[in-house]
């Protein structure tokens, strides 16, 4: 009797258990498809491109899409370099420093991250444009690293590493800076593994504000030269060069996606330490 | 004897402070104040207008096409707000099992968020073509006469939300792991011992536990749902006959092509209001359903 249930027990969780299996390959393919499928296409030359049969392995794969596409990349490394820099600094006053304040500062900063830059576009524009900054990189870059997320987080992680270690640094005769950058930070490397890609994520791809700087091609960032390749697509068939467009797409992608697998393992754990979820 | 707090000048909380505060003033607050000025003046291109008060909201409530980018933009967030709350909760849960493989899983969920917007629009048109797309194709095989996904007005939010959702959706999914990751190992157990069957566990332990991070999840969903614009704009451009107008979208249009910056700021100030009253509401209502 006792055996029997044992017995039927067993064969539902081998159920459950393989419905889970099967349901998470399911997942991971639809996921994954439209991924493949723009690789796939980045490979094709433009015959194969419009072949009503669907082929995921190219016929006669090409690397020309490519090579015609590198000409497009930009760099845009500034941001993340200057962000970091300014967030871990602002944050760090925030978590451990006292000064009169600070709980008002600090509601200021999380209150614009609910404030969307639709919301400031226009003075924003007029600001870049008085600082002579209207098509240039500067102007692309430097609202950016005004987000206030990233303050956000590392404040909220910052608070999390125990006051102890710092006081103990203070004996030693350490002074704010050298407990900053001797003790907090290496500590709070999750943290900022998360805003690395968040910021990286954000400003590789943001669109809509250099799409109003950026009018002319000298400082187009990657998104809008994707736009403007796509815009061409409203006028005609002649422009509808989709192996091109893919293989832009792949290059684009690919400094984000390498920066995710590489720092994904600390990834959950990061957000989860930092109580980014609230 | 009293300890002197800042004796050295450059461990003033100032010094960390300014370079951040520099640029949050410059480019952050300070437009957002000044986008209410902004509203209440009719500019032109070069900047050049005069001060016409609350004429632009007046302009903005009889704008039949605002009406119906807002239109779109709550039923954007209709279709994209509950799939991608509930979606990403039932993707966490299952990427929370120990099943081989889930490493590659919760990367193939995650990895479309960090591929910028333009991408996404452009491969996702790619894929909802209606003659060479590859969706179409598949649904073939089904039986289903090629849909005009993005060229049809009926069809095209639809589309913009299939792509979104591939997007996104993964960010929830992400946050809700590091949530589940919370939830204590010894309530699990308990409930174990007590014969608890997996969906009595999932609705009486895990739910509960999750709360703040549904808070959160719900929140930035309707935030950034509200604020649709690089699909938009990269797959239907606004059309067909305004079927996929949203508001950032119109408010790009109004203010950067047809360049009337007074009447784009009055579109973002009441977009902003938007925002704020669904999020101050949705707060409220998830307070008083918690206690």
């Amino acid at each position: 009797m006792k055996r029997r249930v044992k017995g039927k027990q067993r064969r539902r969780r081998l159920f459950v258990t393989s419905l889970f299996a099967f349901l998470l390959v399911l997942v991971t393919v639809l996921f994954l498809a439209p991924t493949l499928w723009m690789v796939s296409t980045s490979l094709k030359p433009k015959a194969e491109v419009f072949e009503p049969k669907v082929r995921w392995i190219p016929k006669t794969p090409t690397m020309d899409n490519y090579v015609r596409a590198f000409a497009l990349l930009p760099l845009v490394t500034l941001t993340l370099v200057l962000t970091c820099f300014c967030d871990i600094l602002a944050a760090y006053a925030f978590a451990r420093l006292r000064f009169r304040g600070r709980e008002l500062l600090y509601a200021l900063v999380l209150f614009t991250i609910m404030v969307p830059i639709y919301s400031s576009a226009v003075p924003l524009y007029r600001v870049i444009r008085a600082m002579g900054l209207i098509d240039t990189k500067t102007g692309i870059v430097l609202p950016q690293a005004a987000e206030a997320i990233g303050v956000f987080l590392l404040t909220q992680f910052f608070r999390s590493i125990p006051k102890e270690l710092s006081e103990a640094a203070k004996m030693d005769g350490a002074n704010e800076w050298t407990i900053l950058w001797r003790i907090v930070v290496p500590l709070a490397k999750p943290a900022v593994a998360v805003l690395l890609i968040l910021t990286f994520a954000n400003t590789w791809n943001s669109f809509f504000w250099p799409l109003i700087v950026a009018q002319s091609n000298a400082s187009i960032t990657f998104p809008v030269g994707m736009g403007s390749v796509m815009s061409g697509f409203h006028e005609g068939a002649e422009a509808r060069e989709y192996g091109l467009v893919m293989a832009t797409s792949v290059i684009a992608c690919l400094p984000t996606v390498v920066a995710f697998l590489i720092l994904q393992r600390r990834f959950v754990e990061g957000i989860s330490m930092s109580g980014l979820k609230g | 004897m009293k300890k002197r707090i800042n004796l050295n000048v450059m461990e003033s909380p100032l010094w960390f402070l300014l370079p951040y505060f520099f640029l949050f003033s410059v480019f952050k607050l300070g437009p957002i104040i000044a986008n209410f000025v902004v509203s209440g003046y009719d500019l032109d291109i070069v900047g050049k207008g005069s001060f016409i008060g609350f004429k632009n909201y007046v302009t903005l409530l009889k704008d039949r096409l605002f009406w119906v980018a807002l239109k779109n933009t709550l039923y954007y967030l209709s279709l994209v707000g509950p799939v991608n709350v509930v979606g990403g909760l039932f993707l966490a849960l299952l990427l929370n099992q120990h099943i081989k493989g889930r490493t590659v899983a919760r990367t193939a969920v995650f990895m479309p968020y960090v591929i910028m917007v333009t991408v996404v629009g452009v491969l996702w048109r790619w894929i909802l073509e209606s003659r060479y797309g590859i969706l179409n194709y598949y649904l073939g095989f089904f039986g289903i006469k090629p849909i005009p996904w993005l060229t049809s007005p009926s069809t095209a939010m639809i589309g913009i939300f299939i792509a979104s959702v591939w997007w996104t959706i993964g960010y929830n999914t992400v946050i809700f792991l590091a949530g589940l990751q919370d939830v204590p190992r010894e309530l699990i157990e308990a409930s174990q011992i007590d014969g608890a069957s997996p969906l009595r566990r999932l609705i009486s332990v895990i739910l509960p536990c999750l709360r703040p991070t549904t808070f959160f999840v719900v929140l930035t969903t309707i935030i950034y749902s509200l604020q649709v614009f690089g699909q938009v704009y990269t797959m239907t451009g606004g059309g067909p006959r305004y079927a996929t107008l949203t508001v950032v979208q119109y408010l790009y249009v109004v203010g950067f092509r047809l360049f009337k910056l007074g009447y784009s700021a009055t579109i973002s100030a009441v977009l902003f209001a938007v925002i704020l009253v669904m999020s101050l509401g949705v707060l409220k209502f998830l307070r008083q359903t918690v206690d």
